[in-house]
């Protein structure tokens, strides 16, 4: 177990390695001046510009200029949006909640409803009910997002008007922005209209998430029902019917586990589609989060923020893939020896 | 009354063309208390026999039988949940390749608890989990596993082949149960570990009075260890009796062919002489024939032999054959 975790840190090293290498290589490939495009100071005077160019050392060798954006990334200067003209950093703290709330939700829909419809659909291989939902799950997996959410927004907001259709909140309620989790901030919020606020919180979050769990609905709807079905056919499971076990207990002792634990690291890989489609959710949704900010930036060629967007969500999906990989490997006796 | 009485079994694999009977009018009769030996070669549909009496195929598979009783109790005429809690009760299997036969991701203690009937265990709450226990490493020690605490708490994948075939075992004797289908149970096993086995599995028919249904295509070991025989071949019954009198005096042609290659292990031969065996292969399931499958490859064959030959009775020792051998000696007798 040990050495194993010792391999995983050492994959996790070597990966950030690559990251913080493309990130500071970004710097020199963008067009103009690596020092505007590092420090996102747009104006400068000659001394200033003078101390910058000492400060980041983009007169020396790369490897010196490497080691010098290495210590100012862990020290947290990422730079000035060349739009705001605020820190980054700041900035990213602002919309990354937001993403992660998102993404959280979504993902915790797909994880409580996929999975166990797979695991109907795959009990009831061939009959009526595996017809349904697989033929579902083909037909929703086959939908793009963009237009999934431009649907949720013409009938639902627009035609029936049911429910809000962009933002996290109403602007009458004004919801400090504490942790940044919109939720969470509203909860925290000491006012009378608390609840109400809570409440249409939750009615502006039901869309965006409900687009962006469509995909991982799916896929973990099909996997699971494919490795439900798999299992199914395993000689231990038939072993396991000559010991007259009552149905639901066969499937609680011997075919949930073993259906389940391959299913777990896909939800690792389902984390980078749901990066990617959580940026067009929050475009379409006007969501103020990673995503959103960083097609933004990328229409506004703000280099330090596509840079360091792209090191922050990088890093996210990395240490998210790592985290899996190691509760897979506690779970899973089969991999532990 | 015997145990368990089988009489025109047919299992067939139907699809849009044809009907292919994978298992063609076979019979079998066991009787209570006996190790009964089921032989044939690899194919031939032992194991789709121990799963039709246990209820195991799959839907694409239909079991019909003029008979299937279990002690004067017709399975087939009954509801699925009545024939499965007899089955439950009363019929225990262990499978070839015991290892596969576990789950990978319990520990074996949990696989041995979940058998044990609440019935064996004392009603108080508090002592089940203690008696549940007892009762395991209690099951361990019988089937003769000597480093118990340490088999219970391991994963099937840490166990030898041997050792699983043991707790597999163990398993099955949880319930007490009057018969026990041993399916190739000692199947890739080191000779050392398949005697093992098999005297464990003499000595529960012993002193358990449990009936073995042992499913097997090693000849030696069905001589060996089985009081009847029954002979399979490609689906259909050959010839069923007790060991004696099939060893002795075999009356379907294909069952002295079998015995005869015994013999001649046991005593020397010849130098280089040729091990007899019949001509051709065993027809695969695509491409059975008509009437008696043995007929093409069989040396006694006639034209008759194109209809399947019906059951005949010679003291008690059925065989299924026009034109049986060694009948000229009943005169000489």
């Amino acid at each position: 177990m040990f050495a194993f975790l010792l391999r995983r840190f050492n994959l996790m090293l070597s990966t950030l390695f690559i990251i913080s290498l493309i990130g500071f290589s970004l710097g020199h490939l963008f067009p103009g001046d690596p020092v505007e495009n590092y420090s996102g100071i747009k104006e400068f005077t000659y001394s200033e510009y003078i101390a910058l160019t000492e400060a980041y050392k983009v007169d020396e060798n790369l490897v010196v200029q490497y080691w010098a954006y290495i210590q100012r990334t862990f020290s947290g200067d990422l730079g000035l949006s060349l739009n705001s003209q605020t820190p980054v950093l700041d900035e990213i703290k602002q919309v990354l909640p937001a993403t992660v709330e998102l993404s959280v939700y979504a993902l915790l829909i797909a994880i409580f409803i996929g999975i166990p419809l797979g695991i109907l659909a795959g009990i009831k291989h061939k009959k009526p009910t595996d017809n349904v939902l697989y033929s579902f799950s083909i037909v929703a997996n086959s939908i793009p997002i963009f237009w999934l959410g431009l649907l949720f927004i013409l009938f639902l907001s627009l035609n029936f008007k049911l429910l809000p259709m962009s933002g996290r909140h109403h602007l009458l309620y004004e919801i400090p922005n504490i942790t940044g989790f919109v939720l969470l901030d509203t909860l925290l919020l000491q006012a009378d209209y608390k609840w109400l606020a809570l409440k249409d919180a939750m009615s502006h979050l039901i869309l965006p998430t409900l687009t962006l769990a469509m995909v991982p609905i799916t896929l973990f709807l099909t996997i699971t029902r494919s490795s439900v079905i798999q299992v199914m056919q395993t000689s231990y499971v038939k072993a396991a019917k000559t010991k007259g076990l009552s149905n639901w207990k066969l499937i609680r002792k011997h075919i949930l586990r073993n259906a389940l634990l391959p299913v777990l690291p896909q939800i690792a890989l389902t984390l980078n589609t749901l990066m990617t489609s959580a940026m067009i959710t929050e475009v379409i949704f006007s969501w103020p989060g990673i995503g959103n900010w960083l097609i933004e930036a990328i229409y506004q060629r703000d280099y330090p923020a596509i840079q360091a967007g792209l090191i922050v969500v990088a890093t996210f999906v990395m240490f998210m893939h790592i985290i899996v990989d190691v509760l897979h490997t506690v779970l899973n006796p089969l991999i532990r020896k | 009354m015997p145990l368990l009485d089988i009489r025109n079994l047919t299992v067939s694999l139907e699809n849009e063309y044809r009907t292919i009977n994978a298992i063609d009018k076979m019979s079998l009769t066991l009787r209570n208390g006996s190790i009964h030996g089921l032989v044939g070669e690899s194919g031939s549909g032992k194991t789709l026999v121990a799963k039709a009496i246990m209820g195991l195929l799959d839907g694409e598979w239909s079991v019909k039988a003029d008979r299937l009783f279990w002690q004067d109790q017709d399975l087939l005429r009954m509801s699925d949940e009545q024939r499965q809690a007899i089955i439950h009760r009363d019929i225990a299997m262990i499978f070839q390749e015991p290892s596969r036969s576990l789950d990978p991701t319990a520990p074996i203690i949990e696989q041995i608890e979940e058998v044990i009937p609440s019935s064996e265990l004392p009603n108080s709450f508090w002592g089940r989990r203690q008696a549940r226990h007892k009762h395991a490493e209690g099951l361990l020690k019988k089937v003769g596993i000597k480093s118990y605490q340490r088999c219970l708490s391991s994963y099937p994948h840490e166990l030898s082949e041997g050792l699983c075939q043991k707790v597999m075992i163990a398993m099955a004797i949880a319930r007490n149960p009057k018969l026990l289908i041993a399916d190739e149970p000692t199947d890739a096993m080191e000779s050392t570990t398949k005697v093992q086995i098999m005297r464990l599995l003499q000595k529960l028919n012993e002193s358990k009075d449990m009936s073995i249904l042992l499913i097997s295509h090693d000849l030696n070991a069905i001589a060996n260890w089985s009081d009847d025989i029954s002979i399979l071949y490609a689906g259909q019954s050959v010839e069923s009796g007790t060991k004696k009198a099939i060893l002795k005096r075999p009356l379907h042609p294909y069952t002295q062919i079998l015995f005869q290659n015994i013999k001649k292990f046991s005593e020397p031969g010849a130098h280089k002489s040729p091990l007899f065996a019949l001509e051709g292969t065993t027809p695969p399931v695509q491409h059975l024939p008509i009437g008696c499958r043995l007929g093409p490859r069989c040396p006694k064959a006639q034209k008759q032999c194109v209809k399947t030959p019906k059951a005949k009775k010679l003291h008690g020792h059925i065989y299924h054959c026009h034109f049986p051998v060694n009948m000229e000696r009943k005169g000489n007798e």
